[in-house]
């Protein structure tokens, strides 16, 4: 199925069906549940890109952002977890951490 | 029949009081005399092989976690958990094997492999630290048959060796310990009483009923079976050869100062027929001459099928056959709340039919300890209901009395 | 040699604090959490929510607070004024409004006979009020707490012992002028098995991010010329306290934080506002420290707001029982306007993700073992004075007599 990415970006697709999730908790545990070198498949891929990927999305502003590029902004977010596997930790959680699902994330909310 | 109780005769007789089985004031009484300053049995030396090796036990009857290391020096040490800093646990894994030093996660303070605080960072910013008096917290560390047992008290009133009694001492003496491996370990956490748990593991009486169909190939109970289906339909029992040997009796009890030794009647394998599976176990199980039994049936039972050895307070050895024991460790976790640890210990199979033998007694006694568990929590949760006032005991239960009556005078001693 | 703030104890007799070992005890003690809770938490003010939150009259929000025991309703009446009182109806005692927030309000009916209170707590209707003997409403209103609102925060206290513009006056000199008016971009919440002044003092320190954090923020708040991560100044305001964290300005910034930065904020960066007087703001650095990061203020005695360039954190440390405290934290930023701010922020919210999943580990194991050491002492060295000042605070209160 295809993501219906723009032309320049079809071969980031691949990644759209695993790493393109809607909530924060699922890209958490996507990232954690992933080996390192699938996230730094992923990582690499799209730091290769960076510049043209964000040129693209902020073209508009958020609100006015097309549905059909809702899938490449969530796969930029996951980015952001996929980063500290990569660029920080070294593994795809910290060594030493409190279980993750007591941390409970509530998103852009009140408590 | 009154086979034990005559021998003992200041073991009172009567019921056993049911508060101290569920009471917070006594659980907390026992945390401080029966508990602190006792030495307790947290594992084996095979688990700390070489100098480095460590494992951690969280001991919640202590409040605690402790870890037991070996260090440069060979010495096996026990420590708190507990940075001398800010508290936070310094091994954080439960076992593992550490280099010359050991380094808290929170702040990096550094400890050797004596407990000693070697190294503070930035230390300068802190005034009048002496790193000479901040080592871990120790606890004694010591060794019998190459089982570690510590005590909270650095300095603990008695030796491991006078703790453990030379009477106890001669029970096991020649049993091969040293060469088994550790082959399964299974944990439970139950709704029980520490002392209720453990108490089932010091009498065989509850056999016949608890487990009527994993034990079934000890004759007797099929015959208590037999006895009470025929109840059930209302006729009279179907007459039956009179058994010399129930098995779920002991025949024999020694019941020293704290500590106690059971023996379990066995049948001999002629007598009851055996299932295919069982069968199969027998006959490929090793099969050890009577000389490699040292150790084992001290008291020269005839009919002789197992030995229970009690250690004061919460250990237990279960000793079969020179080719495998279990260990097992009933540990509180509050008044009405234990956590019972079973450690099953083998010589290294050396053929597929000793594997399989070996793997047939393990998965029996994971069954047997399932049926135990089951029955304790429905009784501990009446025991507050003001339904039982006391706990009838048999004279073949004089150990579970026994058992009871010595923590009892360690909690009420000044 | 003389006490610098690299060397001795600086900090810590400057603020004429001792340098004993803390006792251990009232870290676990049932008795010294009791303690607390009549003479530090019900005397002082914790936060319950922002101004935002119920901005239009008829707004209400609930807020439990465990260690009093209570249930909290604020409301906004149409006087505008803010009101809390315990959320209790003065008949039987069930919860007058059931649900954390609402809006469009004007009365709050009590499910189980019915009684009704305005926004302002009046008793306003009784079904079947005959059959009560000339029942007085007024002696019958919700019982108020005592309410007040800082900086968009809004306090409340069963029994203050000071008026919170007094409380918190310092405090407010200090970030005067920050626009605290943001809306909340990303929370989270976790159960704890801790002590509440453990799980603070975690949070109070920046002297744990060499080890603890080694692998994560490490080579962001530690550098070659401040190797142990000192804070760069600390401030203490009676029982509030101050303490701004050192900013590496060697940091190499990886693509993901280049990324955050330039669209954005990456609160693991902070320019040099020196040289860049347009990105600094009213309201930080109070001392204008060199290779300054962000700020923590910690407002006595559950609350900290973590403060930076573009961005604030709002924590708060609800004791439960003297081994456990519901945590909370709040990441403040301005709505994200297009993807690239969306972005940015992402970085934001994971990398305090990992870096409390760390924290939060450590205080459990810390709890874990305290007991155990009943007869022993913490030792607080001269950058984490904001942990012994707590500790001089809450026991000098705790052993009042009143």
């Amino acid at each position: 199925m295809s993501a219906g990415f723009p032309e320049q970006f079809r071969d980031l697709e691949r990644f759209a069906a695993t790493w393109a999730i809607v909530s924060r908790h699922g890209r958490y545990q996507h990232r954690v549940r992933s080996t390192m070198d699938e996230v730094r498949e992923f990582y690499d891929a799209i730091t290769s890109r960076l510049e043209a990927i964000m040129k693209y999305l902020n073209r508009v502003g958020l609100a006015e952002l097309p549905a059909s590029d809702r899938t490449l902004l969530y796969l930029m977010l996951a980015y952001m977890e996929a980063s500290r596997a990569v660029e920080v930790i070294g593994a795809t959680e910290v060594h030493w951490g409190f279980d993750s699902s007591r941390l409970k994330i509530i998103d852009g909310a009140e408590l | 029949m009154r086979l034990f109780s005559d021998t003992y005769t200041d073991l009172k007789p009567g019921t056993v009081p049911i508060e101290p089985y569920y009471s917070e004031d006594y659980y907390r009484r026992e945390q401080q005399r029966v508990f602190r300053g006792q030495w307790l049995m947290v594992g084996r030396v095979e688990q700390l092989a070489q100098p480095g090796d460590y494992f951690n036990k969280d001991l919640a009857v202590l409040e605690s976690s402790v870890f037991v290391m070996r260090g440069d020096d060979g010495k096996l040490r026990a420590f708190h958990n507990s940075c001398r800093h800010r508290g936070n646990r310094v091994l954080a894994k439960s076992c593992g094997k550490l280099g010359k030093a050991f380094t808290c996660g929170f702040h990096g303070w550094t400890y050797d492999l004596s407990g000693s605080l070697i190294r503070v960072p930035d230390e300068e910013c802190f005034t009048d630290l002496h790193k000479d008096e901040l080592g871990l917290r120790g606890l004694a560390c010591d060794t019998w048959n190459g089982f570690i047992f510590i005590n909270t008290d650095p300095r603990p009133r008695e030796s491991l060796t006078a703790f453990i009694g030379k009477e106890m001492d001669a029970q096991v003496a020649g049993f091969p310990f040293a060469g088994m491996e550790l082959a399964a370990t299974y944990e439970v956490e139950l709704g029980a009483n520490w002392k209720f748990l453990a108490e089932a593991y010091q009498e065989a009486y509850h056999v016949i009923a608890v487990h009527k169909d994993t034990v079934a190939d000890r004759g007797t109970v099929s015959r208590w079976e037999v006895e009470r289906r025929a109840a059930l339909r209302g006729e009279a029992p179907p007459a039956l050869p009179d058994d010399p040997t129930p098995g779920h009796h002991f025949s024999s009890v020694r019941l020293f100062d704290r500590h106690r030794s059971m023996s379990v009647f066995g049948k001999p394998k002629s007598d009851h027929q055996l299932p295919p599976a069982i069968d199969l176990c027998a006959r490929f199980a090793p099969s050890p001459t009577r000389s490699d039994y040292g150790g084992l049936n001290t008291h020269k039972d005839a009919s002789w099928g197992a030995d229970l050895h009690f250690l004061f307070p919460n250990t237990e050895l279960l000793m079969v056959t020179p080719t495998w024991y279990l260990q097992l460790g009933f540990w509180p976790v509050n008044a009405q709340r234990s956590r019972m640890e079973v450690n099953f210990y083998r010589q290294p199979p050396r053929t597929a039919g000793e594997l399989l033998a070996m793997e047939y007694f393990e998965a029996n006694f994971r069954d047997i300890v399932r049926e135990d568990v089951a029955a304790l929590e429905p009784a501990q949760a009446m025991f507050r209901s003001g339904a039982t006032s006391g706990l009838w005991l048999s004279d073949q239960e004089i150990p579970a009395r026994h058992s009871f009556e010595v923590i009892d005078r360690h909690v009420r001693a000044d | 040699m003389k006490a610098s703030k690299d060397h001795g104890n600086f900090f810590t007799s400057n603020f004429g604090l001792s340098n004993d070992p803390i006792p251990i005890e009232p870290y676990f003690s049932s008795e010294w959490f009791k303690r607390e809770r009549e003479k530090v938490f019900k005397r002082s003010w914790v936060c319950v929510g922002r101004e935002e939150n119920i901005g239009e009259p008829g707004d209400y929000l609930v807020r439990d607070i465990p260690i009093l025991n209570a249930s909290a309703l604020v409301t906004r009446a149409a006087d505008r004024k803010v009101r809390a009182f315990y959320n209790v109806c003065q008949h039987r005692g069930n919860l007058v409004a059931q649900t954390a927030c609402g809006h469009k309000r004007s009365r709050f009916t009590c499910n189980f006979h019915g009684w009704s209170y305005d926004l302002h707590g009046r008793l306003v209707q009784v079904p079947d009020e005959k059959v009560f003997y000339n029942i007085d409403r007024d002696q019958h209103a919700l019982k108020p707490l005592h309410c007040g609102v800082w900086n968009g925060f809004i306090f409340v206290s069963p029994d203050p012992a000071r008026p919170l513009e007094e409380e918190f006056a310092d405090l407010g000199k200090l970030v005067d002028g920050y626009d605290f008016a943001l809306p909340v971009v990303g929370s989270y919440t976790a159960e704890v098995k801790g002590n509440w002044k453990v799980f603070l003092d975690a949070f109070q320190e920046a002297y744990h991010v060499i080890a603890l954090h080694a692998t994560t923020v490490r080579p962001t708040f530690a550098g070659s010329d401040n190797p142990f991560a000192h804070l760069t100044s600390a401030r203490i305001f009676d029982r509030n306290r101050s303490i701004s964290v050192y900013g590496n300005p060697d940091h190499r910034m990886r693509p993901s934080e280049t990324l955050a930065f330039k669209l954005g904020v990456a609160s693991t960066y902070t320019p040099d506002m020196e040289k860049n007087a347009a990105l600094s703001a009213a309201g930080l650095n109070p001392e204008g420290d060199k290779n300054w990061a962000f700020d923590i203020n910690i407002m006595f005695p559950n609350m900290e707001l973590l403060m930076g360039v573009g961005w604030y954190a709002q924590m708060q440390f609800w004791p439960v029982a003297p081994d456990h405290t519901h945590y909370e934290v709040r990441i403040y930023m301005k709505a994200p306007r297009d993807a690239g701010d969306a972005i940015s922020q992402e970085f934001n919210k994971v990398m305090l993700y990992d870096v409390l999943l760390e924290d939060l580990y450590t205080i459990e194991n810390t709890q874990a073992v305290l007991k155990a050491r009943a007869d022993g002492n913490f030792i607080f060295g001269d950058h984490e004075v904001a942990c012994r000042h707590n500790y001089e605070v809450v026991s000098q209160m705790v052993e009042t007599r009143s």
